[in-house]
């Protein structure tokens, strides 16, 4: 390996990449730990009710404060509506809210604990092609193949990973929009149908 | 492309009435369709086929929608079975294949011209169907091309020691496109497109693991791989041996017997990476499908496709 950083030319030999791989290996395994235990922290409370009190110090002051000013104004509150009903509304939007937070809180830990999950999988035998490479400097034709197919493995399911991962998220959200839709209209589900009609 | 059917699986997944509909509109295509050409359509739709796609179409569209099936997927199952045979007479021209589903192939009943303008009308028509409907001609437009691609790239390929990740791309580009297009068309919305590729990869899988059990037990169905260098997974597992491998690159007559018997030899191995492309659908369906049942058996179903 060369390190051409501030002009300097260090050659390394094979074993500093080895050792380079496990030292991440192990960083990543601390993160997996650290990950797990923080989204079984958040997903032992059970359900979501009370997000919004859990979450409140994450939340945007100016959101919060919108949502106050809105309740205020009675916004979304309508003559069937008892007192303070649109304050209940606006409390409700807001656990909704709260909830996006909650989401890409729970992906983004659930992303780097399955991430150092498919590690662990593939740590083994990367790092041991690369070690009897590093004892071995000529590795045979069927030996490079087999390392190369395990290190696309891994990158490929990383890949699946984010991707997966990414349509969870927009699930999870557009599950959130349709509850924020329904919270609006009051579960009137006409209020989202058109009132006019076509010209002949 | 590989094309191996479950006898009972319709009747398992339970879609008897709704096969029986896209039965009644194939007959009633060809019926429709210019006279020239309608021997040889009756030839290759009229017989044998497990309609394992439609089947895709179907459990897809009732894995997000709890309701009958409507025609407008009927006519997304007809649309999937003619472009999927379009791609059999063209893999059996292109393979020269002798027989199919225990019947002679479409042009060597009808001859290769025959053949050939039968596949194009049939490509023709069903874009002419497709006309009412933008997402299923920008989906077969897809299909199309990347079938073409998939099968120059194979071709490309034999005869090279490459590995199960190579596999996996030309695998998924030719059978794991078909049934990503057929979920697509099923679910309506992408989300279950990656469960389609993940299908086609493990029928595409199944099959060639089956064809090696039936190079032991007949003497047929993966002989032509082997003739040809085709980059099959138990192939990809057994060139990991360089010995192997510099046979499997430049073999003679007398080497085929050697490569079966390393192929056979991974079979375990090979039935333990299907097992895992199995589960990763199973996790796909699990997450994106508000009923993933008829998306089990479908798995199940394929999955019993190698003979293990």
């Amino acid at each position: 390996m060369v390190d051409t950083e501030n002009g300097n030319k260090t050659t390394h030999g094979p074993s500093a990449s080895a050792d380079a791989l496990l030292e991440l290996a192990s960083v990543l395994r601390n993160m997996y730990v650290a990950g797990s235990l923080a989204v079984e922290n958040i997903l032992s409370e059970g359900d979501f009710r009370g997000v919004t009190e859990r979450f409140a110090p994450f939340l945007d002051p100016m959101q919060r404060a919108r949502f106050h000013d809105a309740a205020e104004a009675g916004v979304g509150a309508n003559e069937d509506m008892p007192p303070g009903g649109a304050t209940g509304k606006a409390a409700d939007l807001a656990s909704l809210v709260a909830q996006t937070y909650l989401i890409a809180v729970v992906s983004g830990l659930r992303y780097w604990r399955r991430v150092a999950e498919t590690y662990r999988t593939h740590e083994s035998a990367i790092a041991r092609s690369l070690m009897a490479r590093a004892a071995v400097p000529s590795m045979s034709d069927g030996e490079r193949r087999a390392l190369i197919d395990e290190i696309r493995a891994y990158l490929r399911e990383v890949g699946d990973i984010s991707f997966q991962e990414a349509r969870i998220v927009q699930t999870d959200l557009d599950k959130l929009a349709a509850e924020v839709a329904r919270v609006v209209s009051n579960g009137d589900e006409s209020a989202h149908r058109r009132r006019w009609k076509t010209k002949p | 492309m590989p094309d191996t059917g479950a006898t009972s699986v319709v009747a398992d997944i339970g879609f008897e009435r709704e096969m029986g509909a896209l039965r009644k509109e194939i007959v009633h295509w060809i019926d429709s369709c210019d006279g020239e050409i309608r021997e040889a359509l009756k030839w290759q739709f009229i017989a044998g086929s497990k309609y394992f796609r439609p089947l895709t179409v179907f459990s897809c569209y009732r894995a997000r929608n709890d309701a009958d099936i409507p025609p407008t997927i009927i006519r997304s199952a007809l649309l999937i079975e003619l472009f999927h045979n379009v791609s059999l007479v063209i893999d059996d021209i292109v393979d020269n294949s002798e027989t199919r589903r225990s019947r002679l192939t479409l042009h060597n009943k009808f001859g290769q011209l025959a053949a050939l303008m039968t596949a194009g009308y049939i490509v023709a028509d069903g874009f002419c169907l497709a006309r009412d409907d933008l997402q299923a001609i920008l989906l077969f437009s897809e299909l199309l091309k990347r079938l073409a691609a998939a099968e120059c790239m194979q071709w490309r390929l034999r005869r090279q020691p490459l590995g199960v990740e190579d596999w996996r791309k030309i695998a998924g580009e030719d059978t794991g496109s078909m049934f990503e297009v057929a979920a697509c068309l099923g679910d309506g919305t992408e989300r279950l497109r990656k469960f389609g590729g993940l299908l086609g990869l493990l029928y595409h899988g199944c099959d060639d693991v089956a064809d090696v059990r039936g190079t032991t037990a007949l003497g047929g169905g993966g002989y032509d791989d082997l003739r040809d260098g085709i980059l099959t997974l138990p192939a990809a597992l057994a060139i990991r041996d360089p010995k192997i491998a510099r046979v499997f690159c430049n073999p003679n007559t007398d080497d085929l017997q050697r490569l079966a018997h390393a192929f056979r030899e991974k079979l375990p191995q090979a039935e333990a990476y299907l097992d895992s492309i199995a589960e990763a659908a199973r996790a796909e369906a699990q997450l994106f499908a508000a009923n993933p049942k008829p998306l089990f058996a479908l798995i199940d179903h394929t999955r019993q496709l190698s003979g293990q």
